[in-house]
């Protein structure tokens, strides 16, 4: 084995340790190593298993070695046995065994977990595993007992800390308080709230079963206590986004694990056999099933499909909400072209009632009316036989267009949709696009259709006293089935009240509001390309220190753009027709990087000048170590900085401003100012951020493209171009 | 029980004749116009003296906002270039670029005018055959879009770009004949000959030089839009070829002007309320042209072309209105009634063409006869108007000549008289003037006497 194969043998086996409090640091899994080294012969057992399983794994080369996924069911397997019976080479031949049966066990069970209801399988596998090898070890006389000496020890801090910890280091088997804490400093490294979910997780469950069954035995609390600080954890931090509805959950899912538990344990004992972590798996695999089964709201949210650490599900989720506005409100662009007026919005009071109150109607007005002359003919209308165009991409499910369009103020409700267009989206919804002229559509049933193709025209056909476009997104394909919240996206956006237009990515406009298509600026969107390959070379002058930076984009195998510096830092991007954005910035530190994500974060590609808003996490700002710390207390989840942009063309360039405020008590306010000039036909050529005490510049040397097989790489010097 | 006095008017003779031309042909007498926009004309007159022109800052703001919503509701990516020559009063322009729109311009001069005020340079487009070495050095500079009308300078403007050390985006002008208009011939590279295409590729070739933009304008007056809908394939066309052949990237397409306004061409058979079609007319025929010639590039993927929209006498005729007071009746020897006014050809020039329409500002009584109304210019040509039923009117009395806001202020004479004042109602109903009427230091600004001029006397010695 060369060193490097060791060396990531090394760390899947430290990663392996880590998972099971959900820990993704090799080196904090390096610390839980540690820990369960307190006793020896557990730990020894647990090492020797992911040694095992992670050989298995990788012989068999299933995916996913690097996640440390299917080794920790076989490192747990491991402990377990290690905590029962001495080491010697009958108990190593069991745990050879067992480690390999929870490999298979894992990746079979994984693929079932997963298509049975989107839930993740955990250590569902271990406590399958290691039950059956108990059993069979139970009839094997080569096995020596080895009873971990739980007691007596001295008191480490106090009693009830003792207790904690203890109870958390036997999710590792180690039921002592040392290897408690190692495992607590493990996770308070990696996730603070996470700690917190540990110590009220355990709070409560310890509470309600001490409550029921009035003096409970300190050694069953013990081994059987990590199972309350478990499902706090998973369910309040890295199953769910953080909030107080899942704190909540978390509390009464350790509640009902100390239920679980108590149960378990009088049926476990019948049979000799330990509880381990079939509660936490028992409750936490069932009300995450049966939290898949609820509509998407506005309160709990699940993160099955990507579960993380609940600091980083909450920065994305608060960047998701500042951009995107709500949970599983569907995105769509404006079905025309121009501006056009909000006849009735959502819960409108003519017809947009439940349950299609998530509708909009939409029509042109000009000084308070829909038409010429005196309205008296369809043709009057401003909107009547403007094109209808597709609002979203899907495929065309069901179209009418034999409907005669009705006189004004005349209404046919016996065909109460009139002319329609049904379009099926790729998310399983459906759009309905209705009341449009007699035969105008120009699209075939079964097409596939992309955003602002011409589909018909703007008319007045079923319940429609003048001409208007109803416009909602529907669950099912039968015509008129409730409806389902949406928003349009990437408009310019003007309230009855205000004069003037905002960018929106999410509004839903009220009745009487004007919606505008924005136009895009080419030469701007050409300007703020990122192709895969660009390369960037600055000079970067950060606090009086000057350097050469690199920055480059690259594409990742889920099709995700990503902007890369020098220093390993790098965040997702995506530049489509109207917009670009950048989200999902990595943990390495660097400022220019982050300067560069404050000055473009969000960048509408839109023609003349423009205001809009951000809200990027409050990471990116440069502050001093004081100023942080401040932050990090106030802020322990962190939170979004508001972020005002405008963006005004300056004769040979555009210049786009931010100003990016942090509030924080006191007048302590973070203020920083951002600026970047974008230059036609080549790219962002200086960049600035600076507050009182911070200044980083950055100035365009090099625009370059990189090599790929059979096209060779380009630069070009821009150093020259002094402003 | 009183009766009241039957009221007297000036007798008039009435020969025999048959009725007018058509049945909508003599209406129009019957009424009067004694405000524009909301203010009053008499006390306008009053203040600001007669002739006197007067624009509608409300009506130029509509007529661009009509234009603009019957387009980019149709069409994804529309601009719209306001044609300086049409009417380059400043207060006329800068409302016209308060809405959005961009500047197209054709000479130095104009190019000037655009710039001073404040129109950023790639929001102006250089159009006409006449572009000076010095002026397109500057604009190369400032970036803002030249539009090629011939080969010389073509190669004039890749030796500005060379020497500038820069790549220029042109668009070129295009001629070519839609079987609906007379075509232009003279501006532009011609489609039929191939000539466009020669110099399509040439700029294909150059270091300096892209083709990122084509051009073409139909005529003036144009009532018929399909003429607009062939236009738009063969652009659309030739833009498909010349990218296949040439491979630039064509981003915009620039179908010049040429929409009608309610004004009456001469010998035109129809009143214009019959024969000019409405704005959503002309939008739809070239919208739903655009979008059929652009649908294969929309579904690869490709941007549609940015439209560009020169139209000017649309927007800005029926936004002008020219007052005129009658200074003398005279009767003439063929037993027409003639009417002198202080306003001529030399204030309302396109008077030549068009038939403006003409209403009195007050109710006029009498007998509508047959009237020639004369300028006050001493030149024979210098009439304003050969045949109008008007009824007798007053030394004092005042007309109003509307349609008046094309090419007048810009084409008009200074001969014989001064220029009058030009003034603007705005929204709120204000009036303020927008060009000083001249006077004689206005006159003689611009003019230099040698010495031994400067007398009427011939100097001694």
């Amino acid at each position: 084995m060369s060193i490097q194969t060791l060396q990531s043998t090394g760390q899947g086996v430290f990663r392996a340790y880590g998972s099971i409090l959900f820990a993704e640091n090799p080196w904090v899994g390096g610390l839980f190593v540690l820990a369960t080294l307190w006793f020896p012969n557990t730990g020894l057992a647990g090492i020797l298993a992911a040694m095992v399983g992670i050989i298995t794994a990788k012989l068999l080369n299933f995916r996913d070695l690097e996640s440390g996924l299917h080794v920790y069911n076989s490192l747990l397997v491991g402990l377990s046995l290690g905590a029962y019976y001495q080491l010697n080479i009958h108990l190593a031949v069991l745990i050879v065994l067992g480690a390999i049966l929870a490999v298979f066990a894992t990746v079979a069970m994984r693929d079932v977990m997963w298509r049975l209801g989107r839930i993740p399988v955990l250590s569902l596998p271990f406590v399958i595993v290691a039950l059956t090898v108990t059993l069979a070890a139970h009839s094997y006389g080569t096995l020596a007992r080895y009873l971990v000496p739980l007691a007596p020890y001295t008191t480490l801090i106090n009693p009830w800390v003792d207790q904690f910890l203890t109870a958390l280091g036997s999710a590792f088997f180690t039921p002592h308080p040392v290897a408690g804490l190692l495992l607590f400093v493990g996770i308070v490294i990696t996730s603070r709230y996470l700690a917190f979910l540990a110590i009220s997780g355990f709070a409560c469950g310890f509470a309600a079963y001490s409550f029921l069954s009035g003096s409970p035995h300190p050694d069953l609390v013990a081994w059987n206590g990590f199972n309350f600080i478990l499902v706090a954890m998973a369910l309040g931090g890295i199953f769910t986004i953080p909030s107080r509805q899942s704190f909540i959950l978390a509390m009464v899912g350790a509640v009902i694990a100390a239920l679980v538990t108590a149960a378990s344990e009088t049926f476990m004992l019948v049979y000799g056999l330990p509880v381990m972590a079939l509660p936490f798996l028992a409750t936490t695999l069932i009300v995450l099933l049966a939290l898949t089964q609820r509509p998407l709201s506005r309160g709990l949210q699940l993160t099955l499909e990507t579960p993380a650490l609940p600091e980083k599900s909450i920065e994305n989720v608060r960047l998701a909400i500042a951009r995107h506005g709500e949970f599983g409100s569907v995105p769509i662009l404006p079905p025309f072209y121009g501006q056009w007026d909000i006849y009735q919005g959502f819960d409108g009071a003519h017809t947009h009632q439940a349950p299609w109150q998530y509708a909009l109607d939409f029509y042109i007005v000009d000084a308070g009316k829909s038409f010429r002359t005196d309205g008296r003919i369809l043709e009057d209308y401003f909107c009547f036989g403007l094109p209808v165009i597709s609002p979203v991409a899907g495929f065309v499910i069901k179209t009418l267009d034999n409907l005669p369009d009705n006189r004004p103020g005349d209404i046919d409700s016996e065909n109460n949709w009139g002319n329609h267009i049904l379009i099926r989206l790729q998310n399983g919804l459906y759009v309905l696009l209705a009341h449009l002229k007699q035969h105008s559509i120009d699209v075939d049933v079964d097409a596939y259709i992309h955003p602002g193709k011409v589909l018909a025209a703007c008319g007045s056909s079923g319940r429609s006293p003048q001409p208007h476009l109803h416009m909602h997104v529907q669950s099912g394909e039968i015509l008129g089935s409730p409806t389902h919240p949406f928003h349009l996206t990437t408009v310019l956006h003007q309230t009855a009240k205000q004069d003037t237009t905002q960018f929106k990515l999410f509004v839903r406009p009220d009745e009487g509001d004007k919606i505008l298509m924005p136009k895009v600026d080419a030469i701007l969107a050409h300007a703020l390309q990122l192709n895969v390959g660009s390369q960037m070379c600055y000079e970067v002058i950060c606090q009086g220190v000057t350097q050469t930076r690199q920055l480059h984009v690259s594409l990742n195998l889920m099709g995700e753009l990503r902007l890369n510096s020098d220093s390993g830092a790098s965040a997702a991007l995506s530049h489509q027709g109207s917009l670009l954005a950048f989200y999902d910035r990595n943990d390495v530190a660097d400022i220019f990087l982050d300067a560069w994500l404050l000055a473009l974060g969000l960048s509408p590609l839109n023609e003349g000048d423009m205001t809009w808003q951000d809200q990027p996490s409050m990471q990116y700002l440069p502050m001093t170590w004081q100023k942080r710390m401040i932050s990090q207390c106030i802020y322990p989840m962190g939170t979004g900085i508001d972020s005002d942009y405008q963006r005004q063309w300056h004769g040979q360039y555009w210049q786009q401003k931010g100003t990016h405020v942090l509030n924080l008590p006191w007048q302590q306010d973070v203020v920083f100012q951002s600026l970047v000039n974008i230059e036609p036909h080549l790219a962002c050529t200086d960049i600035q951020l600076h507050s009182p005490e911070f200044t980083l510049t950055a100035r365009l040397l090099q625009l370059g493209q990189k090599a790929d097989a059979g096209i060779p790489a380009w630069n070009i010097e821009t150093s020259t171009k002094e402003k | 029980m009183s009766q009241s006095k039957q009221k007297w008017s000036k007798p008039s003779l009435t020969p025999h004749r048959m009725g007018a031309m058509n049945k909508f042909g003599s209406i129009g007498h019957s009424q009067h116009q004694d405000s524009f926009e909301g203010a009053a004309i008499a006390p306008l007159l009053k203040e600001y003296g007669s002739p006197l022109f007067i624009l509608s800052e409300k009506r130029l703001r509509n007529n661009v906002r009509k234009l603009l919503r019957a387009f980019e509701t149709r069409y994804p990516s529309v601009t719209y270039s306001w044609s300086y020559k049409t009417n380059y009063l400043g207060a006329v322009c800068n409302t016209f670029h308060q809405e959005g729109a961009w500047a197209e311009v054709v000479s130095a001069f104009e190019y000037e005018k655009a710039r001073s005020l404040g129109v950023p340079a790639k929001h102006i487009l250089f159009n006409g055959p006449h572009k000076q070495r010095f002026i397109l050095e500057r604009v190369v500079a400032e970036g803002a879009r030249i539009h090629l009308d011939n080969l010389d300078e073509l190669y004039v403007l890749e030796d500005v770009a060379k020497e500038a050390g820069k790549q220029v985006d042109v668009t070129m002008r295009l001629t070519f004949d839609t079987g609906y208009t007379e075509p232009w011939s003279r501006f532009g590279f011609n489609i039929e000959s191939g000539q466009a295409m020669d110099a399509a590729r040439i700029l294909g070739d150059s270091d300096y030089l892209n083709l990122a933009g084509l051009h073409s304008h139909l005529g003036t007056f144009v009532l018929d839009p399909r003429a607009y809908a062939a236009q738009i394939h063969i652009m659309c066309g030739f833009m498909n070829e010349v990218e296949t052949r040439t491979g630039c990237h064509i981003e915009s397409i620039d179908i010049g002007g040429g929409f009608a306004s309610m004004n009456s061409l001469q010998g035109s058979y129809l009143p214009p309320e019959q024969v000019v079609p409405s704005i959503d007319q002309y939008a739809e025929a070239i919208c739903t042209a655009l979008n059929d010639a652009t649908r294969e590039r929309d579904m690869q993927g490709k941007a549609r072309p940015r439209l560009i929209l020169e139209s000017g006498r649309a927007m800005v005729d029926d936004a002008e209105i020219l007052v005129s007071s009658v200074v003398a009746n005279k009767r003439m020897p063929d037993g027409r009634r003639s009417v002198v006014l202080d306003a001529g050809v030399n204030l309302l020039f396109t008077g030549f063409w068009y038939n403006h329409p003409i209403t009195p500002t007050r109710p006029l009584d009498g007998v509508p006869e047959d009237t020639v109304l004369y300028g006050p210019l001493c030149m024979n040509i210098d009439i304003m108007r050969q045949s109008v039923l008007l009824p007798p009117m007053n030394i004092g009395d005042s007309l109003v000549f509307g349609q008046v806001g094309a090419y007048n202020n810009t084409q008009w004479m200074q001969f014989i008289e001064y220029r009058p004042n030009i003034v603007m109602v705005h929204e709120d109903s204000q009036v303020s003037v927008v060009r000083h009427a001249e006077d004689l230091q206005v006159m003689t600004a611009q003019e230099v006497l040698p010495e031994h001029l400067s007398g009427i006397n011939k100097p001694q010695g």
